[in-house]
């Protein structure tokens, strides 16, 4: 520590002041308010109600009695506030005397509709109504008891208008989360994570790069976020962009997803329990593979495409067709199989309360080992059961929470989960060694010795696959394991009734071991994999973050309340990795000592960040809510010339109903007006500010020797991405709050936006790009959610909700001088959608000569690229509806989503067309003829396009269906449990789309990000329907 | 409003609080903040004489990419002629394949960067050797060879438009466009500068003979060939600079591509695949077909990368671990030829010729089973056969677009005379009309590029 003496001089003030300010008024007059909370009609007890002093930090929860205490209230007139999810809020005065002991008892009237009254913010918790931005909350308890959810992501999709989740379709594969559209070119556009007040890893491709063939291809990539289990879940909160998330500081701008886990409750000891099975079916329809060859062919290269039938310059064959995915001895595709159990223990008393958890769940994904390849193997040494079930997620978690309020001012939780996993995921997608690009690209026969197409090099048959069998595929093992522990403790302290200390500290540590696996003599013969190959590496990926933060609450009337937060935030983000391996193995070994050529590398990151804030929170009337905010960040990833920012936040909400003058009809319960405006950031990588060389190995006259090489320019003016967020809206209640209305619009103008500017080559540096504050994007858009409870009756109920959101994305500039960055079919263009496609448009096609086959001379092709559409979808919408009937005892939700406005690449399609030569508008003359055409524009059109391709995806889906019934007392009873119910539940159930390939939803590209990065369809997994039962059990 | 005042008390003690603490926390800022990261090279760390030693290391890495050690311009330039077909499914090396590269085209930004960084590569060496290093002098030789091949390998393979920069320090000195004949003079001063610093050391004969074998082939570009005879007039035939390989360090590319992953099939004259199977493939010589014991291949059974294209491997670098000639005395001698013809003497230039083929010999290229040739007897003729030797001779090794284009450009051929013009492409379509590869479009990031017109020698 280098703290000279006059700096540790002024910390000793500050604590001392704060101390100070912590003690004074110990001695002031107080007195104590209790009382009980019941329900109006039943007299029924309410636990888990907030009860708080208005005007002060004193809070109080009621236990299973409803009874609640409040200490330490200061003399005089007071008003009590009560909250609780599902009745109305209330509030009611009190006169309190010094060591006096005032009662005051609530009855609160049920709401129909239940929403959650208080939020977590950056400073706490607050009254939603006092926000002047949206917050969306899941109730994930609720959620996972009922709805066929098996991840976070999962939870989270269709939840929230504006959150659009686009989960991996393999067992184990990740997701990817985007909260009001994309806002940086260069880094990632994630959310941050805040778990039980700590901040959490949630990387998307947390997997060795050494491990999987390619840069983000030949699998589903994992997602840390996905760790969680989200039966552990109480509550999720979105914080969706600047305007609300500036507290939380730089890497804010992509919005919070703040997770509360399960909590005890005090009262007798409860136990529950739940075991759940399932099935996964692929319901998908896939490519049939065709093939016309030249007559007396002796090559299968020998094709005779229509365009050269039209031309006379081949005699074809017969048409031949064949799909190996409706061939069950061929079809590496079968029904996986889920299991999930777990238990649950809370209880405790008013001053210790405890959750504790223990879940497994396994899963094995749907590819296999098809009939006739296990028979082969069976005479080659046999197989192997990770070979027969590739893809298998095993997942066991354990959990337990304490939380304690020793004295009625101090509040302590202590908070810890831990899980192991171990996934097997097998290279299925877009790789030499994925097996899609074998399946997919197989001829349109099963075997035809005659032109060479029988025999895979290693002697299998191939019975449709391009060069490769699932045999082959499968025999390379990949595995990830995973064990995590995130730990948090939770501190409040109120010394006095106007100051409210809190203090969150916590880590989130990941050990992560990635390897892969081909034994000698095994897996595709793909250069010298062979031979053997084995790989091991292991990774520690470590969060340490602190957040401490004191509120002091003053009431200088009845009509007005302040609040001042001070706080400070510390995140160090560390992950380092070792990683060794070898090839060519001795036979019979698995290890990396067994093989002759044994490598090994390493890489670390580290990034810190150190942030201050102030909030001042005004509220008038109860009834008009002011807040403002700064917050200042230093981060190492800065470059050496900039040294801090400063974001700072204005927030109002007004509940304007309850002004004289507000002609309030009588269908209104209550109008709230709300706008914010805010600032965040997002924090550059940690190498990007600074100039190096990297280490290399070259070998000279048959020796390696070490060596450095020019890698990278850096930036020392290096600084945060910057985004600057207004939202505006109103919330309504109506017909006495049966229906509520929610409507935001937002703008958020992504300013420093960084980009990764191309280097010209000439310049000779390692890295192509380098990181530059020269960009600036856009998103605006407009959010919904109409919540409606339609029939509430007492053995009949039906509640519906309509939420959507439409985002507009624009690059509004890359900077002077910057070229527009360009790939192959994404392009970032000024004026346009990030990540938008971009193609030679097919102006025109036309059979002139009606000879039923489109040729070169009959398409016409732009020769200048242009915008063809947004690669992700600008709208969605969700509708789900619930209905209970049969005395409430049966719950059946269904909900239904839908996403559009965006083009797909259909990349699997065009590397048939291109490369496999099997798709059907290469050879059938009965293909549409614009099928025929995008392939004429694809290969023989001199201004070569994919345009053809790109296809608009919008598409509707059933997305979720369950049946959740009470069981009779007797039957839980005869179970020894004194409550049990049953839930039959369906996910991803029916599709409608016009999109042409096998899903919308296939999607290469879930965990991935980056400079040029869209949702790509190009030989990857679709998404499969589950189908689960699932019984709960309480005790 | 007393009441007031008291808030606002409150109010500034927090705030008081929090600036106390920002003051405290700039205090301890510095080692919270300060992240360590092992894995990169401070510049400092290389500011002595390891750090210049492993500079030079690095800077024939960097050459040792741009040439047989990835998907070079050797690799790329070869399938833009008539050496490589694509056996792949990326549209960068099928369009390579076709003639019609896109300036985005990926696989041939990055060649062009390689060649770049080999260059920026063998500056920074240079400085740091005479800094830090300064003996043995003939290293940094070494390193003015390494920046003229770099030069020479671009005014090889790319468009009338050459740039070279300088990012030996910040801000970068970005160059402006240059005629190929103006990089192939700078490539000529890099190489005049490696021979005055070769010194007299051990290193010293490698250094002259590279340099001299350089900046013949610069000069050739120059069409000054009688020039080009005389400097390599020294060069032992058997002389060779061996690029090598180790599995852990990196294999041989070329072997990687074609052999292992099957990207790239060795090209012959007749085409093998789709309908066009058994058409000839117009101008393109005859790698396989030929069966010259040069260009060694073999046939297996297995096809290429895409599944579909039938495949052939080259047989002259048969292991991930065979070393490739960067340069040899071979070429000398073809320069020598070349001058010789150009002079009008047959006689020595088809002696020049029949001696490499000779198996035995102090002019044998060292490989058995050629016979002599005899003379074709037109100029047309004559010239036809030194190109082809040339091809057969320095097969894969990134001469051959070289030669393809000054055969249009220097002895006055057609542009159709170039490998596949005209005719149908095996992946569809017909050939395009590229005679060079383009600048690449990320170069246009420097203000000063421009693009050039690629269909022109």
């Amino acid at each position: 520590m280098r703290m000279v003496p006059a700096r540790m001089a002024a910390n000793a003030v500050a604590f001392a002041l704060l101390f100070l300010i912590s003690t004074a008024g110990f001695a002031a007059a107080q007195g104590t308010i209790t009382g009980r909370v019941t329900a109006q009609g039943t007299g029924e007890a309410i636990l888990e109600t907030r009860v708080l002093v208005v005007g002060t930090s004193l809070v109080a929860t009621t236990g299973t009695d409803g009874r609640y205490t409040l200490r330490g209230v200061p003399n005089g007139a007071q008003q009590i506030r009560v909250l609780r999810v599902g009745f109305a809020e209330q509030k009611k005065g009190v006169d309190v005397a010094a060591g006096q002991t005032a009662t005051l008892d609530f009855v609160l009237s049920a709401v129909v509709v239940k929403l959650a009254e208080v939020v977590t913010t950056a400073t706490g918790e607050a009254r939603r109504v006092e926000l002047g931005n949206t917050v969306s909350n899941i109730n994930a308890a609720q959620r996972t008891a009922t709805a066929p959810v098996k991840s976070l992501a999962d939870v989270l999709a269709g939840q929230a208008p504006g959150v659009q989740v686009a989960s991996g379709s393999v067992t184990g594969s990740g997701a990817r989360v985007r909260i009001r559209g994309t806002s940086s070119l260069s880094l990632s556009s994630d959310p941050i994570y805040v778990i039980d007040g700590v901040r959490m890893t949630s990387s998307t491709g947390s997997v060795s790069p050494n491990i999987f063939v390619g840069s983000g291809d030949g699998r589903g990539t994992q997602t840390r976020a996905l760790d969680i289990n989200p039966d552990d879940i109480e509550n999720i909160e979105i914080v969706k962009g600047p305007s609300a998330a500036t507290l939380y500081g730089t890497d804010a701008a992509n919005g919070v997803i703040v997770i509360t886990t399960k909590h005890g409750r005090g009262g007798p000891q409860k136990w529950t329990a739940f075991g759940e099975t399932g099935l996964l079916k692929d319901r998908n329809t896939y490519p049939t593979a065709y093939t016309t060859l030249v007559k007396g062919a002796t090559a299968l290269s020998q094709i005779c495409r229509l365009t050269a039938q039209a031309a006379g310059t081949c005699t074809p064959d017969s048409l031949r067709s064949y799909s190996l995915f409706t061939d069950p001895t061929a079809s590496p595709i079968g029904s996986g199989s889920r299991r999930q159990g777990g238990v649950q223990l809370s209880g405790g008393s008013e001053t210790l309360r405890y959750f504790s958890s223990g879940q497994f769940e396994d899963e094995i994904g749907v590819y296999q080992i098809p009939s006739y390849e296990i028979s082969r193997l069976d005479t080659i040494g046999g197989t192997r059961e990770e070979w027969i079930h590739p893809n298998r997620l095993s997942r066991q978690n354990l959990r337990a929470n304490i939380n304690a309020s020793p004295s009625g001012s101090l509040d302590v939780s202590v908070n810890t989960g831990f899980v192991h996993s171990t996934t097997r995921i097998p290279q299925t997608d877009n790789n030499s060694l994925g097996l899609l690009s074998h399946a997919y690209g197989g001829p349109g026969f099963v075997s035809m010795p005659s032109v060479g197409y029988n025999l895979s090099s290693t002697g299998a048959q191939l019975h449709g696959y391009r060069a490769s069998t699932p045999g082959d595929i499968f025999q390379n093992t990949t595995t990830q394991e995973i064990n995590r522990f995130i730990g948090s403790t939770n501190a409040n302290w109120r010394p006095i009734s106007w100051l409210a200390n809190r203090a969150n500290v916590g880590i989130d540590y990941t050990a992560r071991q990635d390897q892969q696996l081909c034994r000698r003599g095994t897996c595709a013969d793909i250069g010298s994999t062979r031979l053997g190959l084995v790989e091991d590496d292991r990774a520690s990926i470590n969060t340490f973050s602190a957040d401490v933060g004191s509120t002091a609450t003053f009431a200088p009337a009845a009509s007005m309340n302040f609040k001042t937060t001070v706080g400070a935030q510390y995140v160090n983000a560390y992950s380092g990795r070792n990683g060794s391996g070898t090839s060519n193995l001795a036979p019979g070994t698995q290890t990396v000592s067994a093989g002759a050529t044994p490598f090994s590398d390493e890489a670390t990151s580290s990034s810190r960040t150190l942030g201050l804030f102030i909030e001042e929170a005004a509220a008038f009337r109860d009834r008009l809510f002011l807040t403002a905010a700064l917050r200042t960040d230093q981060n190492s990833a800065f470059g050496t010339n900039f040294q801090r920012v400063v974001y700072p936040k204005l927030s109002a909400s007004y509940l304007i109903s309850e002004e004289s003058f507000f002609p309030k009809p009588r269908f209104l319960s209550e109008l709230r007006l709300r706008a914010a405006l805010g600032e965040s950031g997002v924090q550059p990588g940690p190498l990007d500010a600074l100039r190096f060389y990297a280490p290399a190995t070259v070998n000279i006259n048959a020796v390696d020797q070490p060596a450095v090489q020019f890698s990278t320019l850096g930036n020392s003016d290096l600084r945060p991405e910057r985004a600057r967020e207004f939202e505006g809206g109103f919330d309504a209640r109506m017909f006495d709050s049966r229906v509520t209305l929610e409507a935001t619009y937002y703008s958020k103008v992504t300013k420093d936006a960084l980009i990764s500017a191309v280097i010209p080559p000439s310049a000779g540096s390692g890295a192509t790009t380098r990181r530059q504050n020269l960009g600036s994007v856009k998103n605006a858009g407009a959010e919904m959610s109409l919540n409606a409870q339609l029939v509430d009756r007492r053995n009949f109920a039906w509640s519906t909700t309509l939420s959507g959101s439409m985002n507009e994305n624009k690059l509004v500039t890359l900077g002077e001088g910057i070229q527009p960055i360009v790939g192959a079919t994404i392009r970032q263009v000024p004026g346009f959608p990030l990540n938008g496609y971009w193609q030679r448009q097919i102006l025109s096609y036309d059979d002139k000569d009606k000879n039923g086959i489109i040729t070169a001379s009959e398409v016409v092709v732009d020769t200048a690229f242009s915008y063809i559409g947004y690669s992700i979808p600008r709208y969605e919408a969700t509708l789900s509806n619930g209905i209970e009937t049969f005395n409430r005892k049966v719950r059946i939700n269904a909900m239904f989503d839908y996403k559009g406005g965006n083009m797909l690449l259909n990349g699997t399609e065009r590397i048939r067309c291109q490369n496999r030569n099997n798709c059907r508008g290469l050879f059938d003359q009965t293909a549409p003829l614009f099928e025929q055409a995008r392939v004429v524009a694809l290969r023989d059109d001199p201004s070569r396009t994919q345009a053809g391709y790109m296809e608009g995806a919008g598409f509707v889906r059933f997305r979720e269906l369950s049946v959740t019934a009470d069981m009779p007392q007797i039957v839980a009873a005869h179970l020894r449990a004194s409550t049990a119910s049953i839930t039959f539940a369906g996910r991803n159930l029916f599709k409608w789309t016009s999109y042409s390939g096998i899903d919308p939803e296939s999607n290469a590209d879930a965990g991935g990000g980056g400079t040029l990065s869209a949702p790509s369809d190009f030989q990857t997994s679709p998404p499969v329907t589950f189908y689960t039962v699932r019984l709960n059990l309480g005790f | 409003m007393k009441i007031s005042i008291r808030h606002r008390g409150r109010t500034a003690a927090m705030l008081g609080v929090l600036l106390l603490a920002a003051s405290g926390c700039h205090a301890i800022s510095d080692p919270l903040l300060d992240a360590p990261q092992p894995d990169i090279i401070n510049p400092n760390d290389v500011q002595n004489a390891d750090g210049a030693e492993a500079a030079r290391v690095g800077a024939i890495g960097r050459l040792k990419t741009m040439t047989a050690g990835d998907e070079s311009t050797w690799i790329m330039g070869g399938l833009f002629a008539d050496e490589w077909k694509s056996s792949d499914t990326f549209q960068q090396r099928d369009e390579t394949d076709q003639r019609l590269v896109d300036p985005t085209n990926a696989q041939i930004t990055t060649a062009f960067r390689f060649i770049h960084r080999a260059r920026l590569s063998s500056m920074l060496a240079i400085g740091l050797l005479r800094k830090y290093k300064p003996a043995p002098a003939s290293n940094v030789g070494m390193m003015f060879f390494v920046k003229g091949f770099a030069e020479l390998q671009s005014a090889q393979d790319f468009c009338d438009a050459q740039i070279f920069s300088d990012a030996t320090a910040e801000p970068i000195q970005y160059g402006s466009p240059i005629t190929v004949a103006q990089a192939f003079q700078l490539a000529s001063a890099s190489f005049d500068s490696a021979l005055a610093n070769a010194g007299t050391d051990a290193g010293s004969a490698l250094v002259n003979n590279l340099a001299k074998l350089g900046k013949a082939r610069a000069q050739i570009g120059l069409k000054n060939y009688a020039g080009a005879a005389t400097l390599v007039a020294t060069v032992p035939t058997n002389f060779v600079f061996n690029e090598t390989y180790l599995q852990v360090s990196g294999d041989n590319g070329i072997w990687a591509l074609n052999n292992s992953v099957k990207r790239y099939t060795v090209q012959d004259s007749i085409e093998r695949n789709g309908a066009l199977a058994g058409t000839a493939i117009p101008n393109a010589l005859p790698f396989v077909s030929a069966k010259d014991p040069r260009v060694p291949t073999s046939r297996p059974t297995t096809r290429g990368f895409d599944g579909v294209t039938l495949f052939d491997a080259q047989q002259i670098w048969p292991t991930r671990e065979t070393a490739v000639a960067l340069l040899s005395g071979v070429e000398a001698r073809l320069d020598e030829a070349e001058a010789a013809l150009k002079a009008g003497d047959v006689a020595t230039y088809l002696q020049k010729l029949n001696d490499l083929r000779a198996a035995t010999g102090a002019n044998s290229g060292g490989v058995a089973g050629l016979t002599p040739l005899a003379d074709p007897g037109t100029q047309t003729a004559r010239e036809d056969l030194l190109f082809r030797e040339r091809a057969f001779w320095n097969f894969g090794r990134g001469s051959r677009l070289f030669d393809l284009r000054r055969r249009i450009r220097d002895y006055g051929r057609a542009t159709t005379s170039f490998p596949g013009s005209g005719a149908p492409f095996h992946k569809g379509g017909n050939y395009g009309t590229q005679l060079s590869l383009p600048i690449p479009q990320a170069e246009l990031n420097n203000a000063n590029a421009q693009s050039c017109d690629a269909t022109k020698p």
